[in-house]
Protein backbone atom coordinates (compact mmCIF):
# COMPACT_ATOMS: atom_id res chain seq x y z
CA UNK A 1 0.00 0.00 0.00
CA UNK A 2 1.31 3.39 -1.07
CA UNK A 3 1.94 5.67 1.55
CA UNK A 4 -0.30 9.37 1.14
CA UNK A 5 1.36 12.57 1.48
CA UNK A 6 0.10 13.17 5.46
CA UNK A 7 2.11 9.83 6.09
CA UNK A 8 5.24 10.97 4.00
CA UNK A 9 5.05 14.48 5.68
CA UNK A 10 4.55 13.10 9.33
CA UNK A 11 7.22 10.36 8.49
CA UNK A 12 10.06 13.34 7.18
CA UNK A 13 8.64 15.43 10.53
CA UNK A 14 9.97 12.28 12.60
CA UNK A 15 13.32 12.36 10.87
CA UNK A 16 13.29 16.11 11.06
CA UNK A 17 12.70 15.77 15.25
CA UNK A 18 15.29 12.78 15.43
CA UNK A 19 17.76 15.13 13.60
CA UNK A 20 17.18 18.05 15.93
CA UNK A 21 17.93 15.63 18.87
CA UNK A 22 21.14 14.61 17.35
CA UNK A 23 22.22 18.10 16.61
CA UNK A 24 20.89 19.08 20.68
CA UNK A 25 22.95 16.09 21.35
CA UNK A 26 26.18 16.80 19.49
CA UNK A 27 26.02 20.90 20.83
CA UNK A 28 25.51 19.25 24.84
CA UNK A 29 28.39 17.24 24.00
CA UNK A 30 30.61 20.49 23.96
CA UNK A 31 33.02 20.26 26.86
CA UNK A 32 32.37 22.22 29.61
CA UNK A 33 33.74 25.85 29.51
CA UNK A 34 34.93 25.23 25.95
CA UNK A 35 33.86 28.82 25.50
CA UNK A 36 35.36 30.38 27.34
CA UNK A 37 39.09 28.62 26.03
CA UNK A 38 37.81 29.75 22.63
CA UNK A 39 37.33 33.23 24.22
CA UNK A 40 40.90 33.34 25.25
CA UNK A 41 42.41 31.79 22.71
CA UNK A 42 41.15 34.00 19.94
CA UNK A 43 40.37 37.49 21.98
CA UNK A 44 44.39 38.37 20.95
CA UNK A 45 43.74 37.84 17.25
CA UNK A 46 40.98 40.52 17.11
CA UNK A 47 43.31 42.83 19.21
CA UNK A 48 45.75 42.46 17.12
CA UNK A 49 44.08 42.90 13.65
CA UNK A 50 42.40 45.80 14.89
CA UNK A 51 45.38 48.01 15.76
CA UNK A 52 46.56 49.03 12.51
CA UNK A 53 50.47 47.74 11.41
CA UNK A 54 53.42 49.81 11.25
CA UNK A 55 53.99 49.84 8.25
CA UNK A 56 57.72 50.87 6.32
CA UNK A 57 56.97 52.72 3.17
CA UNK A 58 60.37 53.13 2.24
CA UNK A 59 61.28 49.26 2.77
CA UNK A 60 58.38 48.50 0.68
CA UNK A 61 59.10 51.10 -2.21
CA UNK A 62 62.98 49.41 -2.37
CA UNK A 63 62.17 46.10 -2.44
CA UNK A 64 59.71 47.10 -5.36
CA UNK A 65 62.32 48.47 -7.15
CA UNK A 66 64.93 45.39 -6.45
CA UNK A 67 62.26 42.99 -7.79
CA UNK A 68 59.79 44.17 -10.07
CA UNK A 69 62.14 45.10 -12.84
CA UNK A 70 63.43 41.97 -12.97
CA UNK A 71 60.58 39.21 -13.26
CA UNK A 72 57.90 40.43 -15.03
CA UNK A 73 58.01 41.24 -18.73
CA UNK A 74 62.21 39.61 -19.14
CA UNK A 75 61.23 37.25 -21.85
CA UNK A 76 59.05 39.89 -23.67
CA UNK A 77 62.50 42.27 -23.67
CA UNK A 78 65.07 39.66 -24.10
CA UNK A 79 63.01 38.60 -27.73
CA UNK A 80 62.69 42.90 -28.26
CA UNK A 81 66.79 42.67 -27.73
CA UNK A 82 67.51 39.89 -29.88
CA UNK A 83 64.75 41.08 -32.44
CA UNK A 84 67.30 44.48 -32.17
CA UNK A 85 70.13 43.13 -32.37
CA UNK A 86 69.41 40.51 -35.07
CA UNK A 87 67.93 44.07 -37.25
CA UNK A 88 71.45 46.14 -36.75
CA UNK A 89 73.77 43.19 -37.62
CA UNK A 90 71.61 42.74 -40.83
CA UNK A 91 72.05 46.50 -41.63
CA UNK A 92 75.32 46.54 -40.77
CA UNK A 93 76.42 43.22 -42.63
CA UNK A 94 74.37 44.79 -45.46
CA UNK A 95 76.71 47.89 -45.42
CA UNK A 96 79.79 45.86 -45.05
CA UNK A 97 78.51 44.20 -48.15
CA UNK A 98 78.13 47.04 -49.91
CA UNK A 99 81.61 48.18 -48.87
CA UNK A 100 83.67 45.31 -49.59
CA UNK A 101 81.64 44.18 -53.05
CA UNK A 102 83.94 45.93 -55.21
CA UNK A 103 81.28 47.11 -57.57
CA UNK A 104 79.86 50.72 -58.25
CA UNK A 105 77.87 52.46 -56.41
CA UNK A 106 74.75 51.94 -58.56
CA UNK A 107 75.31 48.51 -57.63
CA UNK A 108 74.91 48.89 -53.84
CA UNK A 109 71.30 48.23 -53.88
CA UNK A 110 71.93 44.37 -54.54
CA UNK A 111 75.16 43.49 -53.01
CA UNK A 112 72.85 44.71 -49.75
CA UNK A 113 70.38 42.56 -50.69
CA UNK A 114 72.87 39.17 -51.49
CA UNK A 115 74.39 40.00 -48.37
CA UNK A 116 70.63 39.76 -46.87
CA UNK A 117 70.51 36.45 -48.12
CA UNK A 118 73.61 34.57 -46.73
CA UNK A 119 73.23 36.02 -43.19
CA UNK A 120 69.31 34.90 -42.81
CA UNK A 121 70.82 31.31 -44.95
CA UNK A 122 73.18 31.50 -42.63
CA UNK A 123 70.66 31.52 -39.03
CA UNK A 124 68.01 29.70 -41.26
CA UNK A 125 69.10 26.58 -39.48
CA UNK A 126 66.90 27.45 -36.38
CA UNK A 127 63.86 25.83 -36.72
CA UNK A 128 61.26 27.03 -35.08
CA UNK A 129 62.11 30.46 -36.03
CA UNK A 130 60.88 30.84 -38.82
CA UNK A 131 58.15 33.03 -38.25
CA UNK A 132 60.71 35.02 -36.11
CA UNK A 133 62.66 35.46 -39.14
CA UNK A 134 60.50 36.42 -41.54
CA UNK A 135 59.42 38.86 -39.30
CA UNK A 136 62.66 40.27 -38.71
CA UNK A 137 63.73 39.56 -42.47
CA UNK A 138 60.63 41.58 -43.43
CA UNK A 139 61.41 44.68 -40.75
CA UNK A 140 65.15 44.46 -41.87
CA UNK A 141 63.68 44.52 -46.17
CA UNK A 142 61.94 47.84 -44.69
CA UNK A 143 64.35 48.89 -42.95
CA UNK A 144 66.95 48.64 -45.82
CA UNK A 145 64.44 50.01 -48.12
CA UNK A 146 64.44 53.02 -45.82
CA UNK A 147 67.76 53.39 -45.58
CA UNK A 148 68.20 52.83 -49.07
CA UNK A 149 66.32 55.50 -49.89
CA UNK A 150 68.35 57.72 -47.75
CA UNK A 151 71.73 57.06 -49.21
CA UNK A 152 71.09 59.28 -51.86
CA UNK A 153 74.28 61.17 -50.02
CA UNK A 154 76.10 57.68 -51.22
CA UNK A 155 74.89 58.43 -54.81
CA UNK A 156 76.01 61.91 -54.81
CA UNK A 157 79.61 60.73 -53.00
CA UNK A 158 79.85 58.27 -56.16
CA UNK A 159 79.08 61.27 -58.72
CA UNK A 160 81.32 63.13 -56.71
CA UNK A 161 84.24 60.72 -56.81
CA UNK A 162 83.51 59.59 -60.25
CA UNK A 163 83.96 63.50 -61.54
CA UNK B 1 7.90 24.89 -8.62
CA UNK B 2 7.14 27.83 -6.12
CA UNK B 3 9.89 30.11 -5.39
CA UNK B 4 10.32 29.03 -1.24
CA UNK B 5 9.24 31.94 1.22
CA UNK B 6 11.20 32.12 4.29
CA UNK B 7 8.10 31.41 5.50
CA UNK B 8 7.88 28.19 4.12
CA UNK B 9 11.25 27.57 5.42
CA UNK B 10 10.60 27.78 8.78
CA UNK B 11 7.75 25.29 8.13
CA UNK B 12 9.81 22.89 6.56
CA UNK B 13 11.40 20.60 8.63
CA UNK B 14 13.32 21.99 11.82
CA UNK B 15 11.27 21.83 15.23
CA UNK B 16 14.48 22.52 17.68
CA UNK B 17 15.04 26.20 19.28
CA UNK B 18 17.93 26.13 16.69
CA UNK B 19 16.22 26.42 13.94
CA UNK B 20 13.85 28.91 14.71
CA UNK B 21 16.50 31.23 14.65
CA UNK B 22 16.46 31.84 11.27
CA UNK B 23 16.71 35.86 11.47
CA UNK B 24 19.88 37.55 12.50
CA UNK B 25 18.93 38.99 16.24
CA UNK B 26 19.06 42.62 15.88
CA UNK B 27 22.08 43.29 19.03
CA UNK B 28 24.64 41.46 17.04
CA UNK B 29 25.58 44.26 15.16
CA UNK B 30 26.22 46.27 17.98
CA UNK B 31 27.84 43.67 19.35
CA UNK B 32 30.03 42.66 16.30
CA UNK B 33 31.11 46.12 16.17
CA UNK B 34 32.56 46.38 19.55
CA UNK B 35 34.02 43.02 19.25
CA UNK B 36 35.88 44.48 15.80
CA UNK B 37 37.12 47.37 18.19
CA UNK B 38 38.89 45.15 20.64
CA UNK B 39 35.92 44.67 23.11
CA UNK B 40 36.82 41.37 25.20
CA UNK B 41 33.39 41.00 26.34
CA UNK B 42 31.15 41.55 23.74
CA UNK B 43 33.54 38.95 21.59
CA UNK B 44 32.99 36.52 24.43
CA UNK B 45 29.18 37.03 24.03
CA UNK B 46 29.55 36.40 20.07
CA UNK B 47 31.22 33.14 20.57
CA UNK B 48 28.80 32.29 23.30
CA UNK B 49 25.86 32.70 21.22
CA UNK B 50 27.39 30.43 18.41
CA UNK B 51 30.22 28.43 19.28
CA UNK B 52 28.01 25.53 20.03
CA UNK B 53 26.51 25.32 16.73
CA UNK B 54 29.54 25.47 15.11
CA UNK B 55 30.62 22.84 17.51
CA UNK B 56 27.78 20.92 16.73
CA UNK B 57 28.28 21.19 13.16
CA UNK B 58 31.87 19.68 12.82
CA UNK B 59 31.08 16.97 15.76
CA UNK B 60 28.48 15.84 13.75
CA UNK B 61 30.90 15.11 10.93
CA UNK B 62 34.12 14.61 12.61
CA UNK B 63 32.44 12.72 16.19
CA UNK B 64 35.50 13.87 17.76
CA UNK B 65 35.12 15.71 20.58
CA UNK B 66 38.82 17.44 20.85
CA UNK B 67 38.74 17.51 16.81
CA UNK B 68 35.19 19.48 16.95
CA UNK B 69 36.68 21.91 19.07
CA UNK B 70 39.56 22.35 17.57
CA UNK B 71 37.51 22.87 14.29
CA UNK B 72 35.73 25.48 16.13
CA UNK B 73 38.58 27.38 17.70
CA UNK B 74 40.06 28.02 13.78
CA UNK B 75 36.63 29.33 12.60
CA UNK B 76 36.64 31.46 15.29
CA UNK B 77 40.09 32.42 14.99
CA UNK B 78 39.38 33.40 11.33
CA UNK B 79 36.26 35.36 12.27
CA UNK B 80 38.54 37.22 14.81
CA UNK B 81 41.18 38.06 12.49
CA UNK B 82 38.87 39.26 9.25
CA UNK B 83 36.16 41.29 11.90
CA UNK B 84 39.17 43.38 13.73
CA UNK B 85 40.94 44.21 10.14
CA UNK B 86 37.25 45.19 9.12
CA UNK B 87 36.94 42.73 6.64
CA UNK B 88 33.37 41.73 7.84
CA UNK B 89 31.10 43.62 5.41
CA UNK B 90 28.66 41.45 4.43
CA UNK B 91 26.41 43.20 7.15
CA UNK B 92 23.05 41.22 8.22
CA UNK B 93 24.43 37.78 7.22
CA UNK B 94 26.86 37.11 9.80
CA UNK B 95 25.99 34.04 10.52
CA UNK B 96 25.77 33.19 6.79
CA UNK B 97 29.60 34.08 6.57
CA UNK B 98 30.60 32.18 10.05
CA UNK B 99 29.05 29.18 8.92
CA UNK B 100 30.61 29.49 5.38
CA UNK B 101 34.01 29.91 7.30
CA UNK B 102 32.75 26.56 9.60
CA UNK B 103 31.15 24.53 6.48
CA UNK B 104 34.78 25.39 4.69
CA UNK B 105 37.04 24.19 7.81
CA UNK B 106 34.69 21.00 8.15
CA UNK B 107 35.00 20.13 4.38
CA UNK B 108 39.49 20.72 4.43
CA UNK B 109 39.43 18.18 7.17
CA UNK B 110 37.41 15.57 5.76
CA UNK B 111 39.64 16.36 2.59
CA UNK B 112 42.60 15.91 4.75
CA UNK B 113 41.69 12.63 5.97
CA UNK B 114 40.67 11.46 2.90
CA UNK B 115 44.07 11.90 2.13
CA UNK B 116 45.46 10.70 4.88
CA UNK B 117 43.03 8.70 6.85
CA UNK B 118 44.54 8.68 10.64
CA UNK B 119 42.97 5.10 10.89
CA UNK B 120 42.64 1.79 8.72
CA UNK B 121 38.87 1.73 9.41
CA UNK B 122 37.35 2.31 6.26
CA UNK B 123 34.77 4.36 8.20
CA UNK B 124 37.21 7.03 8.94
CA UNK B 125 36.58 7.92 5.26
CA UNK B 126 33.16 8.69 5.80
CA UNK B 127 32.92 9.66 9.27
CA UNK B 128 36.42 11.47 9.27
CA UNK B 129 36.76 9.86 13.03
CA UNK B 130 40.12 10.08 13.81
CA UNK B 131 40.87 9.18 17.44
CA UNK B 132 38.41 7.15 19.43
CA UNK B 133 34.57 8.16 18.21
CA UNK B 134 32.13 8.81 20.91
CA UNK B 135 28.92 6.74 20.28
CA UNK B 136 25.92 7.74 22.48
CA UNK B 137 25.07 4.00 23.94
CA UNK B 138 22.46 6.14 25.80
CA UNK B 139 20.51 6.54 22.46
CA UNK B 140 20.66 4.08 19.52
CA UNK B 141 18.39 5.78 17.87
CA UNK B 142 21.00 8.67 18.08
CA UNK B 143 23.18 6.25 16.76
CA UNK B 144 21.41 4.88 13.67
CA UNK B 145 21.01 8.22 12.42
CA UNK B 146 24.45 8.79 12.71
CA UNK B 147 24.77 5.94 10.80
CA UNK B 148 22.91 6.44 8.18
CA UNK B 149 23.63 10.21 7.94
CA UNK B 150 27.39 8.74 6.71
CA UNK B 151 25.95 6.76 3.85
CA UNK B 152 24.35 9.73 2.65
CA UNK B 153 25.47 11.88 -0.61
CA UNK B 154 28.08 14.09 0.83
CA UNK B 155 26.39 17.28 -0.74
CA UNK B 156 23.17 16.26 0.87
CA UNK B 157 24.40 15.73 4.18
CA UNK B 158 25.97 19.49 4.23
CA UNK B 159 22.41 20.70 3.95
CA UNK B 160 21.16 18.39 6.65
CA UNK B 161 23.92 19.15 8.91
CA UNK B 162 23.40 22.99 8.15
CA UNK B 163 19.97 22.88 9.00
CA UNK B 164 19.84 20.49 11.90
CA UNK B 165 23.10 21.30 13.77
CA UNK B 166 23.89 24.64 12.06
CA UNK B 167 20.26 25.71 12.63
CA UNK B 168 20.06 27.98 9.61
CA UNK B 169 17.49 28.73 7.65
CA UNK B 170 17.08 27.48 3.61
CA UNK B 171 17.77 31.18 2.65
CA UNK B 172 20.84 31.22 4.96
CA UNK B 173 21.93 27.68 3.80
CA UNK B 174 21.57 29.14 0.23
CA UNK B 175 24.32 31.99 0.93
CA UNK B 176 26.30 29.76 2.77
CA UNK B 177 26.45 27.14 -0.29
CA UNK B 178 26.20 29.52 -3.42
CA UNK B 179 22.61 27.43 -4.45
CA UNK B 180 19.31 28.02 -5.21
CA UNK B 181 16.73 27.67 -2.05
CA UNK B 182 14.30 25.41 -4.29
CA UNK B 183 17.62 23.11 -5.35
CA UNK B 184 18.65 23.06 -1.72
CA UNK B 185 15.17 22.35 -0.35
CA UNK B 186 14.70 19.53 -2.41
CA UNK B 187 17.98 17.91 -1.23
CA UNK B 188 16.69 18.07 1.99
CA UNK B 189 13.18 16.55 1.64
CA UNK B 190 15.65 13.64 -0.49
CA UNK B 191 17.76 13.50 2.23
CA UNK B 192 15.24 12.94 4.69
CA UNK B 193 13.46 10.71 2.71
CA UNK B 194 16.83 8.62 2.27
CA UNK B 195 17.46 8.73 5.95
CA UNK B 196 13.93 7.23 7.30
CA UNK B 197 13.92 4.56 3.98
CA UNK B 198 17.63 3.76 5.63
CA UNK B 199 16.25 4.07 9.89
CA UNK B 200 13.20 1.88 8.45
CA UNK B 201 15.48 -1.26 6.81
CA UNK B 202 16.93 -2.66 10.03
CA UNK B 203 13.44 -2.27 11.89
CA UNK B 204 11.59 -4.14 9.54
CA UNK B 205 14.08 -6.60 9.24
CA UNK B 206 14.33 -7.43 12.84
CA UNK B 207 10.00 -7.52 12.00
CA UNK B 208 10.60 -9.97 9.49
CA UNK B 209 13.00 -11.83 11.52
CA UNK B 210 10.56 -12.57 14.79
CA UNK B 211 7.97 -13.72 13.01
Amino acid sequence: MSMNREQVDSHDGEVSALLDRLAKSDAASAPQGFEVRIGRATAPMLESASTPPTFDFSAAASSRNDTSRIGAGSALRLAAAMALAATVGAVVVAQRGGAFSHVVAPQTQVAAAESDEALFALVGWAEGQSDDLAEIRTQTESLDKTIGGGWDLSDLLTDEGAS
Amino acid sequence: MEPATLTDENQDGGGSDATQEAAQPADLAPLLASAAKGDDAAWQAVIDRYAKRVFALAKSRCRDVNVAEEITQSVFATIAIKLGAGEYLELGRFESWLFRVAANRVRDHVRRLRRNPAVGDPAALDTCAAAELERSAADPALDRLREAMSALAEADREVVELRHHGGLSFKQIAEVLGEPIGTLLARHHRALRKLRDMLEEPQSAERGLST
